[in-house]
């Protein structure tokens, strides 16, 4: 009878290995050749914070890895960087993503922006693209994830993740499960907008340019007015991965920065309109975005909400005028009734419903712009009493 | 004695008109009677002079209002990028207040009809007791670019520690809200 029990609970044992094998085979893209060869650039720390960088991309590489791509390795990339003496990891110009490509056959480069990392309790966010290096470099796939180790406590505090590795596997499992779902054409958009994100005041041209989709965007930095470090640079990337997914042709941000700087242009107030009209010339861009960032918070309890309010402005540089302009803030308990459902607990994920529904807002009320004269707020119409004399 | 009751009953009724005059404000706004404004169509946002303890307020004031000011679809309002650039050029050292001639100066390299000026008198947390809340107070001009002339003045006080903070406590409203609620105020008295 024994030795009937401990046949059956080793056939149970290899049927469940089994089957746990096939799950994990069945994870892994099919579509993707192995020759698909990333460069994994050095992590940009936009934090502000002591990071470590050397862990997360290694961490990064690991995952890649997993997911079946075949990454350069470090010696290779280094003489690449030295010889094209790339210092600035948070973007590439198509100059040098082509050469990527020619020289040492990268078929992608993948640049990551850490925005916030602490050890405990463990937070963890990042914001990853990848180039593709072809002839006319572009943005093959982009996404963010905001992680902390209290984001589901469950009950009794059981699903706390309290270690920092286990939170970084976690959360670059999900980012890369995104990217080989982009890669092997199995990406579906959801559009999940909250109304509570949408931004408190906009301004949308009543007769201005109907942006198509199709149409070719640069985001400029945002002029940074808050306390927190490198904040214009991470609203941008949010909006630039949130222009990506609505099906925008997004100019590369490294491309933005060294036209910016070839241009040397300085925001000292934000962008003029000159600067954004020859800035766009250069770029071959239609439309600017670009704006402020008043708070960026992310606190370093669990007690406390982040905080996000930024301003958003949209040039139409061919027109030499502004056809959007809204402010939106956020904290990361708005609209949350009890038990923190709904709670946002990164200034990342907040910043990501944010960006998401300026765009979609922008989108919406642009296609009504031709028809719409007076603005209506609030249920009230506000008019100049010479307006109608116009 | 009828005397002294009378002389009693004009003083009351003297005493309750004065307390009703003290009572009475004006709305405190100023309209220029002669100015056209249907001739301003684009106008320039100057940074606001801040009274504040917060270093930030002037700015995130400044964010709301020029936003919505656009958000009544009346009236045009340039980047502040190009703002800073005009006042830069035109080398206007205090742009919080600036002087009739560096106002038209401005107007001309800016393009612009009118110039917005600001105070911001509070903002911030209010405190009485054991009970707090935020409160603005700010004040606007307008400066019309060709002459010089402030053609619209207004001020609005938002927030602060009501019966209902008072009783429930609870910190009142959040800044940005009230932020919000006191530009929009102001918006409404300039179009009124």
């Amino acid at each position: 009878m024994t030795l009937l029990i401990n046949y059956l609970n080793r056939t149970l044992i290899l049927l469940l290995a089994l089957l746990v094998g096939c799950t994990m085979q069945s994870v892994r893209p099919q579509t993707i050749e192995d020759k698909f060869l990333v460069a994994v650039l050095p992590v940009e720390n936009l934090s502000g914070k002591y990071a470590p960088l050397k862990e997360i991309r290694e961490s990064i590489i690991k995952k890649l890895k997993e997911s079946n791509f075949s990454v350069l390795d470090d010696e290779t990339l280094e003489r690449f960087m030295a010889r094209y003496r790339i210092r600035y990891v948070g973007g590439l110009d198509s100059e040098v993503a082509a050469a990527f490509k020619k020289e040492i056959n990268v078929d992608g480069v993948l640049i990551t922006s850490l925005e916030l990392y602490t050890d405990f309790p463990p937070k963890i966010s990042v914001n990853c693209r990848m180039l593709k290096t072809d002839e006319e470099p572009s943005i093959l796939w982009m996404e963010s994830i905001g992680l902390t180790g209290y984001d589901s406590p469950g009950l009794l505090g059981l699903g706390m993740i309290n270690n920092k590795e286990v939170l970084m596997d976690k959360a670059f499992s999900q980012l890369f499960e995104s990217l080989v779902k982009k890669i092997s054409g199995d990406e579906t958009y959801k559009s999940d907008t909250r109304s509570r994100y949408n931004p408190k005041v906009y301004y949308s041209a009543p007769n201005g340019y109907c942006p198509e989709k199709k149409c070719t965007v640069a985001v400029v930095p945002f002029f940074n007015s808050s306390d927190r470090k490198n904040a214009g640079e991470i609203i941008s990337l949010h909006f630039v991965k949130e222009l990506l997914k609505e099906g925008f042709n997004v100019i590369e941000p490294g491309d933005v920065r060294q036209k910016l700087l070839t241009m040397r242009v300085t925001m000292n107030d934000g962008l003029s309109m000159s600067d954004a009209y020859f800035l766009s010339n250069a770029l071959g861009a239609d439309l600017i975005f670009t704006g402020r960032v008043l708070e960026y918070r992310d606190v370093e309890d669990a007690t406390r909400p982040p905080m996000v309010d930024f301003s958003t402005q949209v040039f139409y540089a061919k027109e030499k005028r502004v056809i959007w302009s809204s402010k939106s803030f956020n904290k990361g308990d708005d609209g949350v009734i009890m038990f923190d459902i709904g709670r946002v607990n990164t200034a990342n994920r907040l910043a990501t419903y944010m960006t998401k529904n300026v765009i979609e807002k922008l989108l919406k009320e642009s296609e009504n712009s031709l028809e719409r004269s007076i603005v209506e707020k609030n249920g009230k119409k506000r008019l100049w009493g010479f307006y109608s004399n116009q | 004695m009828k005397k002294k009751n009378q002389f009693l009953k004009n003083a009351i009724s003297i005493l309750i008109l004065l307390c009703l005059f003290g009572c009475a404000t004006s709305n405190g706004v100023y309209h220029d009677p002669n100015m056209d404004f249907g001739a301003i169509q684009t106008v320039a946002v100057m940074p606001f002079l801040n009274l504040s303890r917060d270093q930030q307020a002037s700015e995130r004031v400044r964010d709301v209002f020029i936003n919505s000011l656009l958000a009544t679809g009346g009236i045009y309002v340039i980047p502040t990028g190009e703002t800073y650039k005009g006042i830069s050029l035109a080398g206007i050292t205090n742009p919080m207040a600036p002087s009739k001639d560096e106002v038209i100066k401005l107007g001309s390299l800016l393009k612009v009809d009118a110039l917005f000026v600001g105070v911001i008198r509070e903002y911030g947390e209010v405190r009485s007791g054991t009970t707090s809340a935020n409160v603005i107070s700010i004040s606007m001009q307008m400066i019309e670019t060709e002459t010089g002339k402030i053609v619209w003045s207004a001020s609005s006080t938002k927030g602060g520690i009501g019966i209902i903070d008072r009783l429930l406590g609870g910190g009142g409203k959040p800044l940005n809200n009230v932020t919000v609620e006191a530009v929009d105020d102001i918006i409404d008295k300039l179009f009124k």
